[in-house]
């Protein structure tokens, strides 16, 4: 009846409006805590995807999507508080021109985030351009450098940034709408990046950087594509962040998000999109759980306190677990696919009506 | 700026700089056999002024004793990271063992965070380390004076081990290529866990004598000179263990300077190693003492 | 057997006489060792030329140097009128040459189908945003790459392998891959690393009439490296030897077989 792309498109149009069906529930009767985990985890859901296409497609060690983020959270901070707010906020040193003279109106919140992710992906150009020319871990630790250097940025410049003390009273414009649709979407943009022609490209560099460009791939320009493209999303990540939490300071982009993020990806499978949206989701109800470990509990005479910290201890003992013992996640390469899908839910009609 | 304050910032330089020579070699070592970045071994810089810090004020030892058991359980420690965590991954694809090495390293910050707490501790330092001295009539305190001398004294130990020893001339053999130095009946495993001890146990030494000079300790100090170290070795080249060394004290001396002559710079201290970083990888990005590395085809 | 291939050569040889390949005395140093050293080779259009030599003779890294892997520290490569010396290695696939490797390097995780697609990707004309956005200009255009590889697959012998992992193929197969997906890029001169290292007397007799079938069927000028004395005098019109980064014979296989600069470098390579 309909070619097998068609299809598929079909599906994922049927799974969108399904998608938005949810969010209209959701705001409507999903208590308050419930529906801000779903946000959390559809931002994780950007930044995972957007940060595999680098890691798990391409093999390139990025250690930047929190450098990334927080470019993209700054922009977006700064482009929507209010001029009135901005003077409040600023009080230790003013903030500099152009910034303290507007701000966009919501409707033109859309652009604050496109711009916020352009932003990023111009600081990814500007990592990749020196270290994605070299063979060797260089990306590695110039990206870990960006993001504690962009710490330091954050902290120093004051006029800018507001230093250690952050800005508060961001318009929440971020909600489930906004969130769920750009994880959608990026998950629908970067699958199809994956399946084309250039993320064959990308995967041929992750497994043979010498064969692939003995086939002609020019190495440096498909990293830097995927590594350009993979900041655009962290930074549109971060901006909807900082508009879900109202504010943002240095230290809410530290490595902990790109530990965060590395679990995720790691536990979905590098390399497969779909695994790390799966992951994503349910990292974001994890942490909630975990949450239980660091609050005080008496056990018999003892008395824990707080334990601040321990989710991360647990987290990294994780990730070196499941490095060691099964390291291939949960979908190792493989993405969940619409053929998957349809054999799981009318597997009884396949087996008699044979092909479809 | 008078000769005088030129002079002690120069001191100051050379004695960072040593410091990050010590937690460089340790990164270049593992990065020459192994090809990889052993992210947790800034936590063991780390580790190294904790156990000395606990030997001091639990056990009530010695400075000396307590810092050279220290130093001896950090070799410990990098022993146990390279046999539990990154053995079993030899073979795996490059970026599972980095992935690894950043788990283990930030394993063993938020461990140090949840344990001893994130307030910064006071290091005791022995007396020797607090003597003023006059040198050319500038004012040197003790730590500017002896943390260099140490530091040079270790990586003179060190380079007669790596030049002049049996054990360093496997460990060079195994870094140029280690399945033909197998074949030599070399046994690999051994030569890369005495480079885990080896390089610990200076980022131990390094650990202590940077606690001397910064005394206040907390679990997250390593990862910005182990980041700088890093650094170091590859503006040195990475795997080279001279160029290691001459990294180290350029990036030392390059921070101390900028920050002399730019007070107002102070707090971008860090951004300049990484523009450094970025701009030796534009420029030279196999090291002043590196040969490029061409995969063999 | 050898004159009855040379006939299948002939006709190409009469048809022109350019050259096509060109090296001019290309030289390389690793440290202080001259791994090529003043090597000088020229191939014209349709030749299938051997190049042969003991262990370490630095054949493979005359390779390197032609396909770009490494840059010459002296010399020239010339190639169809152009020079193509420091060029990098996509740039020279991309111009017409297409290599294989000693141990073969395919993309292992990926199907030996996207082993093939991976060297169509270059001359596909769409941007990175139209297969993001399913336009349909790049759908069209990847199911017209998608039927070229399949039948490019046929053609080699490994359709019903399309699906199957590249690191799963055995190991025939997998050097087969390894040639289709260079056939691929659309060379004009294809450079063959040891093709028939590793394998039995039946499959290197497949092997040689393979390559003497994709010769002709692609028009290609083949110039390969081998060890296998059999293939290089069976197929080869033109051998080239050499010995520690030398070239120390050029000729006919004949001429070859009875250059005693030839024998002595085999049999002092033997004695060590």
């Amino acid at each position: 009846m309909f070619t097998r792309e068609t299809r598929e498109l079909l599906f994922t149009f049927v799974l969108f409006v399904l998608l938005m069906v949810g969010v209209w529930l959701a705001q409507r009767y999903l208590n308050a805590y419930l529906v801000r985990i779903f946000n959390t985890a559809c931002i994780y859901v950007i930044a995972a995807v957007a940060y595999n296409l680098v890691n798990g497609i391409t093999g390139q060690f990025s250690l930047g999507p929190n450098g990334f983020m927080a470019i993209g959270g700054y922009t977006v901070a700064l482009l929507m508080l209010p001029v009135v707010q901005k003077q409040e906020v600023y009080f230790l040193q003013p903030l500099i021109w152009p910034f303290n003279s507007f701000s966009f109106p919501p409707a033109l919140f859309i652009f604050a985030l496109l711009l916020g992710g352009l932003l990023a992906a111009g600081g990814a150009i500007l990592i990749g351009f020196p270290t994605l020319r070299l063979r060797g871990d260089y990306l590695a630790i110039a990206t870990f450098g960006f993001g504690e250097i962009i710490i330091v940025l954050a902290n120093n410049l004051i006029p800018l940034t507001n230093g250690a003390l952050g800005i508060k009273g961001i318009p929440e414009y971020t909600n489930l709408w906004w969130t769920v649709n750009w994880a959608f979407w990026t998950v629908f943009l970067v699958k199809n990046l994956v399946n084309s022609s250039f993320g064959r490209a990308l995967k041929a560099i992750r497994e043979d950087e010498v064969a692939a460009e003995a086939m002609g791939i020019n190495l440096f320009r498909h990293k830097l594509l995927a590594f350009a493209l993979s900041a655009f999303f962290a930074g549109v990540a971060g901006g909807l962040f900082v508009t879900l939490i109202s504010t943002i300071s240095p230290t809410l982009f530290t490595f902990s998000m790109t530990f965060n993020l590395l679990i995720i990806i790691v536990l979905g499978g590098l390399g497969s999109i779909t695994g790390s949206t799966i992951t994503a989701v349910l990292f974001a109800f994890l942490q909630e759980l975990l949450r239980e470990v660091e609050a005080p509990h008496v056990i018999g005479s003892w008395t824990f306190p707080g334990i601040p910290g321990m989710r991360m201890v647990v987290f990294s003992a994780i990730l070196v677990i499941l490095m060691i013992f099964y390291r291939r996640g949960l979908f190792g390469r493989q993405e969940l696919s619409w053929q998957h899908v349809s054999r799981i839910l009318w597997w009884g009609k396949r087996a008699h009506g044979g092909q479809s | 700026m008078t000769w005088t304050t030129f002079f002690q910032q120069l001191m100051n330089g050379v004695s960072v700089g040593s410091l990050y020579a010590l937690l460089a070699i340790g990164y270049t070592l593992v990065y020459g056999i192994l090809g990889l970045i052993n992210f947790a071994h800034s936590d063991v810089f780390m580790l190294g002024t904790y156990f000395a810090f606990f030997m001091i004020g639990i056990f009530l030892l010695p400075w000396w004793i307590s810092v050279l058991i220290g130093v001896g359980l950090c070799a410990l420690v990098g022993v146990t990271i390279e046999r539990v965590a990154y053995r079993p991954l030899r073979n795996a694809p490059r970026i599972s063992a980095l992935i690894t090495a950043v788990g283990v390293s930030f394993f063993i910050e938020n461990l140090g965070l949840v344990t001893v707490g994130a307030r910064p501790k006071g290091f005791p330092r022995p007396e020797l380390m607090k003597n003023v001295y006059f040198i050319a009539g500038a004012r040197i305190q003790g730590v500017t004076f002896w943390v260099p001398l140490i530091s040079i004294a270790v990586l003179l130990v060190l380079f007669y081990l790596v030049y002049r020893t049996k054990l360093g001339m496997a460990m060079r053999a195994v870094s140029k290529d280690m399945e033909t130095t197998r074949l030599m009946g070399v046994n690999v495993d051994r030569v890369i866990l005495y480079a885990f001890a080896l390089g610990s146990a200076l980022a131990g030494i390094g650990g202590v004598l940077w606690a001397c000079k910064y005394p206040q300790i907390n679990p997250l100090m390593g990862i910005f000179p182990g980041w700088k170290a890093f650094t170091a070795a590859v503006v040195g080249g990475i795997g080279n263990v001279v160029g290691a060394m001459i990294g180290g004290f350029i990036i030392g001396l390059a921070e101390i300077m900028i920050v002399a002559f730019f007070p107002n710079l102070t707090g971008y201290r860090d951004a300049f190693v990484f523009a450094l970083l970025i701009i030796f990888l534009l420029v030279k990005p196999s090291g002043i003492m590196g040969e490029t590395l061409k995969e063999k085809v | 057997m050898f004159l009855e291939y040379c006939g299948g050569g002939k006709e190409l040889m009469v048809d022109n006489h350019e050259r096509i390949l060109h090296l001019e005395n290309l030289t390389i140093a690793f440290g202080g060792l001259l791994a090529v050293n003043d090597f000088s080779l020229t191939i014209y259009r349709g030749d299938l030329v051997g190049l042969i030599g003991p262990n370490g003779a630095g054949k493979t890294t005359v390779f390197n140097l032609v396909s770009g892997q490494y840059i010459p520290t002296r010399g020239k490569v010339w190639f169809d009128g152009r020079e193509i010396t420091g060029l990098s290695p996509d740039r020279i696939t991309a111009l017409g040459i297409a290599r294989t490797f000693q141990n073969i390097r395919l993309f292992g995780d990926l199907s030996a189908l996207e082993n093939v697609l991976v060297s169509f990707h270059v001359r596909t004309s769409y941007s990175f945003l139209s297969p993001m956005f399913c336009f349909p200009r790049s759908r069209k255009e990847e199911r017209r790459i998608r039927e070229e590889a399949y039948s490019l697959l046929e053609a080699v012998g490994l359709g019903n392998f399309a699906r199957e992992k590249a690191s799963s193929l055995p190991y025939g197969q997998q050097r087969r891959l390894e040639i289709a997906r260079a056939l691929a890029t659309h060379p004009r001169l294809l450079l063959l690393d040891e093709p028939a290292a590793g394998m039995n007397p039946q499959e290197t007799r497949e092997l040689m009439e393979f390559i003497q079938r994709i010769r002709r069927d692609f028009e290609l000028t083949i110039f390969l490296i081998e060890h296998d004395m059999k293939v290089v005098m069976g197929i080869c019109e033109r051998v080239a030897v050499m010995d520690f980064g030398i070239k120390i014979a050029e000729g006919t296989p004949s001429e070859i077989r009875n250059n005693p600069r030839v024998i002595e470098a085999y049999l002092g390579a033997e004695a060590q």
